[in-house]
């Protein structure tokens, strides 16, 4: 997603939590697995 | 320990593996081109607190091809069929690219069968992109790859030559995932990127998302 369709999608999504990564390509979970894991875990314990 | 399985969705056979129950279910799916092992690694660290599955799409993996097409509206109703039929309770959707905008249109198809979702960097809004055609030369790559009958270490070869930074267990992994693929899988995406207008129009997740009632947690990459 570029910036603006990240902002576009935050603003249509209701209450959606949005993390930004830096320095990974479009396969997120495999380029910066840990930074991924470390976020997902800290979503799925809120739900 | 995973066991996999198969669904009949009356459309086309879904196949699937699922883990031990731990607690609430979770399920993983793919981008395109993917297929359920893609988060293998994800599923062995929730294992412990989670009832886990993951997906191969249709014309993915050892999923069925479907003779209905592969429009974005097109996968939610296989997943669906996995919800209403061999889940119990509403599940967390943790899901990259092509299935993020899956779970989309699940969540706003079904909310009552999704708790959550977690997106990887949807292409939510991409169908108005310009300058997109680096990625449909690779899905045009792909695709001529998948149409190709050739044994496994040739496949890893040429993958090899598609992909020359990925090291060589990704490219194994790829090099499997496209010798099950359909092709015609990247029909559908490759018109809208080459042509810069969506023909995937029975969900769109322009108009779906608004529809998502579940709580979403969404991320994007900047390279």
């Amino acid at each position: 997603m570029t910036d603006e369709e990240a902002e576009r999608a935050a603003a249509a999504i209701p209450d959606c939590t949005f993390v930004r990564m830096k320095g990974v390509g479009h396969g997120i979970h495999r380029g910066d697995p840990v930074n991924f894991r470390r976020v997902m875990f800290d979503f799925l314990d809120t739900v | 320990m995973l066991t996999e399985k198969q669904l009949d969705t009356g459309e086309m056979t879904l196949n699937y593996v699922e883990g031990a129950n731990e607690g609430e279910p979770i399920v993983f799916i793919h981008g395109i081109g993917g297929r359920w092992q893609t988060w293998s690694q994800e599923i062995g660290l929730v294992s412990h607190a989670w009832h886990p599955y993951s997906v191969d799409l249709r014309g993915h993996g050892k999923s069925s091809s479907a003779e209905t097409g592969y429009r974005f509206g097109d996968y939610p109703r296989d997943i669906i069929s996995l919800l209403e039929n061999r889940v119990e309770g509403p599940a967390v959707l943790v899901a990259h690219s092509l299935g993020a905008v899956t779970s989309v249109g699940v969540a706003s198809a079904r909310p009552d069968l999704v708790r959550a979702v977690v997106l990887e960097d949807p292409p939510i809004f991409s169908h108005q992109r310009s300058g997109r055609s680096r990625r449909a030369d690779e899905f045009a790559r792909i695709q001529e790859l998948a149409r190709l009958d050739v044994p496994h270490s040739e496949m890893v070869s040429l993958v090899t030559k598609l992909y020359p930074s990925q090291t060589a267990a990704e490219v194994r992994s790829r090099a499997i995932a496209i010798r099950g693929l359909d092709p015609e899988v990247y029909t559908q995406t490759l018109t809208a990127l080459r042509w810069k207008a969506s023909t995937q129009t029975q969900v769109s997740p322009r108009s779906s998302v608004p529809r998502c009632s579940c709580r979403p947690t969404l991320r994007w990459a900047q390279p």
